[in-house]
């Protein structure tokens, strides 16, 4: 009896020993297993800011996608063939992948990334067996004019796998766009079913804010239309178009050729994605004339009647500069020098105001700092201090050559004259959540007087009645239309070549603008060195484009 | 009412178990509302893209590049550019005195209001001050 009393109580000692021992010795890390086991934490993703257009029309969309998995150590040997055979017709995917798939036996594996909703409507009647949807949120933009292309790519950017915005808007404005993701935590059961109440904390995500841009769809989508085609007519390398609200400087139309399809920006070559608008610099050109003429004219050097005698070329610091044609015109008006688009007239121009006013007119039309637009990768060179000019080199900037700007700086800068002797800041978006931005309520600045941008309108319309501008005439606005060529040589390794940019800046109507535009074409390839010239290739495209908005805007002369 | 010290005892345990049960019919009642919520949500988020989805067509087909396909596939073309009729001297003053209409009356009335005009004078100063 003894024994039996001892073998009980050894028996009962053995349990409550390994009582204390699971209960109290091993409570803290048997809870915390328990705890991985029932409970999760779900991250509750904020919705990633829309992008519009000024008119509300929707630019870039947040849409759901599916991401098709498979569990194939869910699927039967006897059944592998009949579920692969699914997925392939459903997805379009050859089926021997998905065989070897099924077979790996693991216990997880993506069959096809971003499906559309139907054809996971289409997998779901189906009720495979191991087969299940992932839903994704995927950006995706409207179909642009050009083949294989997305509206406005270069100008908006996309958005990565990991939704990071690259380029363009989406990048520069990433913080406001992809607002903050949420969590919550919470308990599940034995088949992962959440539990929703009971002692879960949640933190709610704070959605992106939507963007209004100041882009007009329409516009836009003339303006890579007519882009495109002027890029292909001319054998150009590529093309630009940049639109602008003169008076507010609200870019309308930010245009690019080629561009790619920011819906499929995986198959892009990088280089693509780089905004030839913002990020590449150029020489404008004689476009820079209207800059050197305006500075002149403010500072008293000269006026639109002044003559000076124009023998076809000029010596400055030992170097020979000579007019477009080498031509010897006699005597000319200051008109006449932008009219005919004269080297030398502008070189005089700058000599008569003197260095030290003529530097300082560059920095106030904006080219010793880069324009601030709201775009990202924007990229300037700011003119040298004046004393590392040497006089040669100043005396070239005068008709855009030996100085570097972007497409921005450059409008921003032209835009003076329209705007009533006005800078006024570029930018692209108006609204950020509802919100103008600080970019679009900046002030205008005024670099110089209103009388001499009226003299300057004055010339700039002669340009279009009598001078390089004639193949930018737009029937109705013959009298009320101001506008400037550009052609400029394209340095390469110290050495200037024969390839070019073309250029035409232009506003209209003259008399009150709507709108200023810039048309900058890289190396275009016609017949004739001449024929690459900026009023024969880039002027067309700006009429063509013009004539749309016109039209679009109801405007009469 | 008195009872055995059993009876009080079964009573005690009735009263636990009943305790126990209607926790239990509480907390299974709660995790079905809670699944309940979870389907709701599921449901929510699938109507949620479905919403976006239906948004994304809508901009698309009221994209510019859809527009042109669609009128181009129903052979509208663009509009010419504007075309202006210029103004031509049609020789009409507009700030002269406008000219006299024929006399339309019948002519035994004209010959009456000659004599009257004749005799009493000044009746077309009268009428111009209307």
């Amino acid at each position: 009896m003894l024994w039996l009393l001892a073998a009980s109580l050894l028996l009962a000692g053995v349990i409550w020993g390994r009582l204390v021992y699971w209960q109290v010795l091993q409570h803290t890390r048997l809870s915390a297993d328990a705890l991985t086991q029932y409970s999760k934490v779900v991250e509750l993703p904020a919705a990633r800011g829309l992008i519009y257009d000024r008119n509300g029309q929707p630019l870039a969309i947040n849409e759901t996608v599916y991401s098709i998995v498979v569990a194939p150590d869910q699927v039967r040997a006897a059944d592998r063939e009949h579920v692969a055979a699914a997925l392939s017709t459903a997805t379009g995917r050859p089926i021997a992948p998905i065989v070897a798939i099924l077979a790996s036996n693991s216990t997880f594996a993506y069959i096809a990334r971003q499906q559309p909703k139907l054809v996971a409507d289409r997998l779901l009647a189906l009720h495979l067996a191991g087969v299940g949807l992932e839903p994704e949120t995927r950006r995706s933009y409207l179909a642009g004019s050009a083949a294989d292309s997305t509206l406005a790519s270069n100008l908006l950017g996309f958005v990565n796998e990991a939704g990071k915005g690259q380029y363009g808007v989406e990048a520069y404005y990433q913080a406001e766009l992809a607002g903050r993701n949420g969590s919550m935590s919470t308990y599940q059961d034995l088949t992962g079913r959440e539990i929703v109440v009971g002692g879960s904390t949640k933190k709610d995500p704070v959605n992106g804010a939507d963007l209004q841009l100041t882009i007009d769809a329409d516009i836009q989508h003339s303006a890579e239309q007519a882009l495109a085609a002027g890029v292909a007519r001319n054998k150009a390398e590529s093309g630009s178009v940049l639109v602008m609200d003169p008076k507010t400087g609200a870019i309308v139309a930010w245009a690019d050729y080629p561009t790619y399809n920011a819906n499929n920006f995986g198959q892009t070559p990088v280089d693509r994605f780089i905004d030839p608008i913002a990020s590449h610099l150029y020489e404008p050109g004689s476009t820079m004339k209207v800059v050197t003429l305006s500075g002149a004219i403010d500072n008293h050097a000269i006026t639109p009647t002044m003559t000076l005698n124009d023998p076809g070329r000029i010596s400055v610091g030992g170097v020979t500069l000579y007019d477009w044609d080498r031509q010897n015109r006699g005597t000319v008006t200051y008109t006449k020098v932008l009219e005919s688009s004269l080297n030398v007239g502008a070189v005089t121009a700058l000599q008569l105001e003197g260095n030290d006013p003529y530097y300082q007119n560059l920095v106030n039309f904006g080219f010793s700092r880069a324009s601030g637009i709201d775009v990202a990768a924007e990229s300037s060179v700011p003119i040298r201090a004046e004393a590392d000019y040497r006089p040669s080199e100043m005396a070239t900037t005068s008709f855009g050559q030996g100085i570097n700007v972007n497409m921005v700086q450059m409008i921003a800068a032209l835009n003076v004259v329209p705007n009533g002797g006005r800078y006024v800041q570029p930018h692209v978006v108006a609204r950020v959540g509802g919100k103008p931005t600080e970019l679009s309520q900046a002030p205008p600045r005024q670099v110089i007087s209103p009388a001499t941008a009226a003299q300057m309108n004055e010339m700039m319309k002669a340009v279009v009645q009598n001078g390089s501008g004639s193949m930018a005439r737009i029937a109705g606005f013959e009298k009320d239309e101001a506008g400037k060529t550009g052609t400029s040589q394209i340095p390469v390794g110290g050495q200037y070549t024969q390839d070019v940019w073309s250029s035409y800046v232009g506003y209209l109507p003259a008399s009150n603008p709507r709108f200023t535009m810039l048309v900058v074409i890289r190396k275009p390839h016609n017949a004739t060195w001449i024929a690459n010239d900026g009023y024969i290739v880039a002027a067309p495209i700006w009429k063509q484009i013009a004539q749309d908005i016109v039209l679009d805007w109801h405007i009469a002369p | 009412m008195r009872f055995s010290a059993f009876g009080r005892l079964y009573l005690l345990v009735a009263a636990v178990l009943a305790i126990a049960l209607l926790y239990l019919i509480q907390a299974a009642g709660t995790t079905q509302s809670s699944y309940e919520i979870g389907r709701l949500q599921d449901q929510q988020q699938a109507l949620l893209a479905e919403q976006q989805n239906l948004k994304y067509q809508e901009a698309s087909r009221t994209s510019p590049a859809q527009i042109e396909a669609a009128a181009t596939q129903a052979n509208l073309t663009r509009p010419q550019p504007y075309r202006y009729v210029k103004y031509q001297d049609s020789g009409v003053v507009l700030d002269g005195t406008p000219p006299r209409a024929p006399d339309q009356s019948p002519l035994w009335e004209r010959a009456l209001a000659s004599i009257g005009k004749s005799v009493t004078g000044g009746q077309d100063a009268l009428a111009a001050g209307r």
